[in-house]
């Protein structure tokens, strides 16, 4: 589901984010990228989004493998129709109440109108949001703000999640309250989640991908190396 | 749609902005082109007059006038030919003398030469007629205000010319102030159009709110505008048409069609509107189009 293979990525200043990284997710893989701030974990989620593209090495996402590096304008909006994003600050549109932030996804992937409503409450009712359809994201607290953008992230069918630091706004509660939306999706999605939140991580037991400046150091499933 | 509105309400002070403009972009294109084509048409009136009058020598057989009638009437460059026979130029010059025997005396009908009077569709035409005419056998003079028709050829030229360049500039004008417009709307949307991009959007899926915003915005204030001009017009009437007391009808020709101008018809403000509208639903989407470009692509 994605692929990456010997991927160096370069920034116009001279800085490089990822050096020479080889991973493989498969399809439905539940995976944490860890490391410190500068460390790439950003780099390698906007990476598969397509927004970097590597100066050597091959990304492939989704399922028919698209090689990221080289698509651009529509083939990389269908390939982002794959996936959802989750962000730290949200990310959700401040003017539109919770069923049509999540509606925004649906529409982008030029679904059915006939089926608007119900895949919209499902995945409301997947995050517990199903009550509040027509409340303003002023009217949420930050965590019910969160499973909005997670709502939405799964809207469409997208299988492939990816978060950026989705618990680094959040308090102690709610942060487990979303990770466990999260954890709720294994086996269902495949998962990237990029945070620092050691308690998590430890707690969790997933697959982790350890960055530290842009080298990948070591790639674990629960407590054995994989690579 | 909805959408659409909604980002119109959203953004009113640049929806207004780009309203206004257009309002008065199209009352102002409006007043223009109503002007210029009563203008053009009262000169095609003028160019219609101007004739050529063709005098033949006395001893010409009718039968080859005749034959030069038909072959003008034939070219459809014509609107009247009127055959003067020597009688008739007698009759005329009979009543030019008035009173005044002496001029009478010792003249009878076989010392005048028939004349056709020639008036040309079109101005451009007589030139051409008139070089023709010199060629025929039995013509003796050829006669027609070259002068005149040149000059009034000229100002028709001068006016149509005019009046691009300026609708020329105001087009030019609207489309950098609506693609400024659409330019802060676009960056008052920023955000969000970055979560459209990351979930996936076409750029088409972005761009068109705003190409259906544009094309609201421009049809209502050429709806407004339009209304606005019709009221103009309401109220000048009566003084325009003191003016043009002694004018029957204002005709243009386009191709095979006769647009009446003048006394003023829901036909001819219909087209003058609508052509307006299409002139600024072009000119509003090449602004949406170059904002987007700038912008978003």
């Amino acid at each position: 589901m994605i692929s990456f293979r010997n991927v160096t990525i370069s920034f116009g200043n001279g800085v490089t984010a990822l050096s020479s990284v080889s991973f493989d997710i498969p399809k439905n893989d539940f995976v944490f990228l860890v490391g410190q701030s500068g460390a790439g974990k950003s780099t390698v989620l906007n990476s598969i989004m397509g927004s970097h593209r590597p100066k050597s090495g091959t990304i492939e996402v989704g399922s028919s493998g698209t090689k990221v590096g080289r698509i651009n304008g529509k083939k990389l909006s269908l390939l982002r129709q794959e996936i959802g994003f989750v962000f730290q600050d949200f990310k959700i549109i401040p003017y539109k109440n919770v069923f049509e932030n999540v509606l925004v996804a649906l529409t982008i992937k030029g679904i059915s109108p006939s089926l608007y409503q119900p895949e919209v409450m499902s995945v409301l009712h997947s995050v517990g949001l199903e009550n509040r359809l027509y409340e303003f994201p002023s009217q949420l607290s930050a965590g019910e703000q969160q499973r909005v953008a997670i709502a939405r992230a799964l809207a469409g069918g997208r299988q492939i999640i990816l978060a950026d630091e989705p618990t680094g706004n959040l308090d102690p509660k709610t942060t487990w309250e979303i990770m466990r939306i999260f954890t709720n999706l294994t086996g269902q999605r495949t998962v990237v989640i990029a945070t620092h939140n050691n308690d998590v991580v430890n707690s969790l037991k997933k697959r982790t991908i350890t960055l530290e400046q842009g080298h990948l150091v070591s790639d674990l499933v629960s407590s054995h190396t994989t690579s | 749609m909805r959408e659409s509105l909604i980002n119109i309400r959203r953004t009113p002070f640049q929806s207004l902005s780009m309203c206004m403009i257009q309002v008065f972009v199209t009352f102002l294109i409006l007043v223009v082109s109503t002007g210029t084509l009563f203008i053009l048409s009262t000169l095609n009136s003028v160019e219609s007059e101007p004739k050529i009058i063709v005098y033949f020598q006395p001893a010409t057989p009718e039968a080859e006038i005749f034959r030069i009638r038909e072959f003008l009437t034939g070219s459809g460059k014509t609107s009247l030919i009127n055959y003067i026979n020597k009688q008739q130029a007698y009759e005329i010059y009979k009543r030019q003398a008035g009173a005044n025997q002496l001029l009478i005396e010792d003249t009878s009908p076989d010392i005048f030469p028939p004349s056709l009077e020639i008036k040309a569709k079109n101005a451009t035409y007589l030139e051409e007629m008139s070089t023709y005419l010199k060629k025929q056998t039995g013509v003796d003079e050829v006669q027609y205000q070259k002068a005149t028709v040149t000059r009034l050829l000229s100002i028709t030229s001068i006016i149509r010319n005019s009046v691009i360049i300026f609708v020329g500039y105001l087009a030019l004008m609207t489309i950098l102030i609506l693609a400024t417009m659409i330019s802060f709307k676009i960056a008052m949307r920023k955000d969000e159009i970055e979560i459209f991009e990351l979930l996936g959007a076409t750029s088409r899926y972005i761009t068109k709110p705003f190409f259906i915003e544009s094309y609201i915005v421009t049809t209502f204030s050429v709806l407004v505008g339009c209304t606005l001009f019709g009221f103009g017009l309401w109220y000048m009437y009566p003084g325009l048409a003191s003016y043009l007391k002694g004018i029957a009808t204002l005709t243009l020709n386009v191709r095979e069609f006769v647009l009446v101008i003048w006394p003023l018809n829901a036909i001819f403000i219909s087209i003058v509107c609508a052509g307006t509208w299409l002139l600024m639903m072009i000119i509003s989407g090449i602004s949406t189009k170059i904002a987007t470009q700038k912008y978003l692509i």
